[in-house]
């Protein structure tokens, strides 16, 4: 929910701000308020619009985009070409969630459990590869699965096949990528959560007899279901829209979501339908993670003010950097 | 069903600082025992070694005849009720008091039974499902002492219990945890710095500091007898003084004196004396608020030499008491408490008083040298 406050806070505070006596402070206040609205106008607002306008326009051979405005755009979301891309999708936004979180877990499990200058050399190694493009980093992936890189030399050399595996280029490739992009996304929040776990939680529990599994599933994994949420909030939807991973590992083979609204735009020429899908998607975006996200604060309101909410807070950061690197494709 | 638990010779170093230092006591079937001090005397390590969280650098934990020591937290018949609770704050009331017979995989109507038999004695019944977060700090603290004592430890060690509660709650619970530990016949071992929780709660008390036992006893032979000045000071008020025996006033078939003239703050006083002490020897001596006599300067006859002359700074008036401080002619402050009795309806001493302070002779602790 704080994700949409970010967004129309500036407009319903200024008000306010504006009545209270203009001091210094106040002044200054109100020139922020101004200046960030401004820019999430421009870059926000009218994109958005221009986009919502676009998805009412008809198409023609010739045009991109032309009057009168009509609703056959909306009419073709519900296709059967739309339809199987939607389920490849989420078919491979839920295995890669499912993947960051089956090793994003046990990770900032082991992670909560070093020593503070151990911990932060490991945090500094997770954020450290943010420095570097996006898009650089899977470009490595190809060269590393590619039929004469990395990994099948190495696995030739040690005679475990006995010709390159067909690594790149594959839906295991893009999950790969995929993973490998957001898996921080899954460590941090849950790392946060977990370590807020209380420590004497872990003592009570001892303390009455249970072993160490046992308080594995009955304290840690429960009290961290808020960092999992916000975990998921963070990797699933950025997941559907990573379609320049599966271009460039995945070979295009399956046409995902992403890929499916930008071929909309650059090679059928169909605005109208694009920014319609785009529309339908954007809202689907919004509410799934709100549907999530309320599941995730219904069933652990004792952190009513903690892991969800942060998740939710920077996953605004999270659309934002991946929106960033799809328009630098 | 408790059994005598024996703590032998404990000793336990933290990054080479000698948190606890050969410690021995035992601790009997069925008592409230509490280890006091301030913080950092190492009471905390004391009940965490108990606990097993902690294992002793020397030493050993027996309970019964059986030694403890290797065994692991889990395996001990031994539950704590943490400082903050520390319930779970996923799980209900219910599930947070049923979590040890869970462990113990224990049929599912026995637990329901014994859940809701532990919740009738802390008086929650009504709250089997509610959260933590739903509960007041008093009804939290009646889940975790549930959530230890349905186990049916041997002993329940209680870690500042009630320092999480106002005043009112913490009087209100002292009594509630006497009255539970008189129904559930099991040890209880507490943990405090609050000298008066201490005082409440315990059958006997180990008084601590700097990893050393001060004295152990009941609450009253504490108070009333402190072995060292350090007890003295640490538990209630006190006065000390320096004092010099002057002559020997009562002697003993043997020789002995019983008891002696002292010089205090330039005042004679009699005190009790053990016997070989000779004239001349320098002792201290202990003398609670209520242990002084007030007197106002010129209603005191003829000889001032038998008291202390001082002027009256602070008056605190408690109800049942009046609290004086006194500026004694030295510069030292003492603290005196008055009653109200038939001989004191009016205790009309006012700041800024002269007045003339002794003691009830025999009601003072003295300590020489060699003690302290």
């Amino acid at each position: 929910m704080r994700y949409n406050r970010q967004r129309s806070a500036p407009a319903t505070t200024s008000a306010p701000a504006t009545a209270t006596p203009l001091g210094r402070r106040g002044m200054l206040r109100t020139g922020l308020l101004v200046l960030v609205s401004c820019v999430l106008i421009v870059l926000v607002a009218v994109p958005m619009f221009l986009m919502l306008l676009l998805s009412f326009t008809s198409h023609t051979p010739t045009e991109f985009y032309t009057l009168p405005f009509t609703f056959s755009g909306y009419g073709d979301v519900f296709t059967s070409v739309f339809a199987s891309v939607l389920l490849s999708s989420v078919w491979m936004s839920v295995s890669v969630t499912f993947v960051t979180l089956a090793v994003g877990f046990p990770f900032a499990l082991s992670l909560s459990g070093l020593r503070p200058r151990t911990r932060l050399v490991v945090l500094v190694l997770l954020i450290l590869p943010f420095w570097v493009s996006t898009i650089l980093k899977i470009f490595a992936f190809q060269v590393i699965l590619s039929s004469n890189g990395m990994v099948n030399a190495l696995l030739l050399r040690l005679g475990v096949i006995g010709e390159p595996l067909p690594l790149l280029y594959t839906d295991f490739a893009a999950v790969l990528g995929m993973v490998y992009v957001l898996l921080p996304f899954m460590i941090l929040p849950v790392y946060n959560s977990i370590r807020k776990i209380p420590w004497e939680c872990y003592s009570a529990a001892h303390d009455l007899g249970a072993s160490s599994v046992r308080t594995l599933f009955q304290i840690t994994i429960p009290l961290s279901r808020s960092g999992v949420f916000g975990g998921i909030l963070m990797v699933f939807p950025p997941s559907l829209t990573m379609f320049y991973v599966s271009d460039i590992l995945g070979g295009s083979k399956t046409l995902l979501l992403g890929g499916f609204i930008r071929n909309q735009y650059t090679v059928a020429g169909n605005w109208g339908y694009g920014s319609a899908i785009s529309v339908v998607f954007m809202i689907v975006l919004v509410l799934v993670p709100l549907f999530v996200g309320w599941l995730g604060w219904r069933s652990s309101s004792f952190f009513s003010g903690g892991g969800v909410s942060e998740g939710r807070g920077s996953r605004g950061d999270v659309g934002a950097s991946s929106l960033g690197n799809g328009g630098s494709v | 069903m408790s059994q005598t638990l024996y703590i032998n010779s404990i000793s336990k170093s933290f990054d080479g600082k000698k948190v606890l230092d050969n410690i021995s006591f035992e601790v009997h079937p069925g008592e409230i025992l509490t280890l006091l001090g301030p913080s950092g005397c190492g009471k905390t390590t004391l009940l965490n070694i108990i606990s097993g969280i902690v294992v002793p650098d020397a030493g050993s934990v027996r309970l019964g005849t059986t030694n403890i020591t290797p065994i692991p937290p889990e395996k001990r018949s031994i539950n704590t009720v943490f400082q903050n609770y520390a319930l779970f704050p996923h799980m209900s009331v219910f599930n947070n008091v049923a979590f040890g017979l869970k462990v113990r995989r224990m049929p599912k109507d026995v637990i329901r039974d014994e859940v809701y038999n532990a919740l009738e004695l802390v008086h929650l019944s009504d709250k089997a499902h509610h959260k933590p977060h739903e509960l007041s700090g008093g009804q939290k603290q009646r889940v975790a002492m549930a959530r230890a004592f349905i186990n049916k430890p041997n002993i329940l060690l209680l870690d500042e219990p009630l320092s999480a509660l106002d005043a009112k709650l913490r009087a209100q619970m002292q009594t509630e945890i006497k009255q539970l530990q008189q129904r559930l016949g099991i040890t209880f071992i507490l943990v405090t710095h609050d000298q008066q929780e201490a005082m409440a709660l315990s059958s006997r008390i180990v008084v601590m500091s700097d990893g050393r036992i001060e004295q152990i006893g009941t609450p009253k032979e504490v108070y009333e007898t402190p072995q060292n000045l350090f007890t003295a000071t640490f538990i209630g008020n006190a006065n000390i003084f320096d004092a010099t025996i002057i002559s020997r006033t009562q002697t003993t078939n043997t020789g002995g004196a019983k008891s002696a003239t002292v010089l205090v703050e330039n005042a004679r006083g009699v005190i009790d004396i053990s016997g070989k002490d000779g004239v001349g020897e320098e002792c201290k001596i202990l003398l609670r608020p209520e242990d002084m006599r007030v007197f106002k300067r010129e209603d005191v006859a003829d000889d001032l030499g038998g008291y202390m002359l001082g002027t009256v700074t602070t008056k605190t008036y408690k109800g049942a008491t009046v609290e004086l401080d006194i500026e004694l002619e030295s510069g030292k402050t003492i603290a005196v408490s008055e009653f109200f009795d038939e001989e004191h309806e009016e205790l009309d001493e006012d700041v800024g008083d002269k007045v003339a302070v002794n003691w009830i002779s025999g009601w003072e602790v003295v300590y020489y040298p060699h003690e302290i």
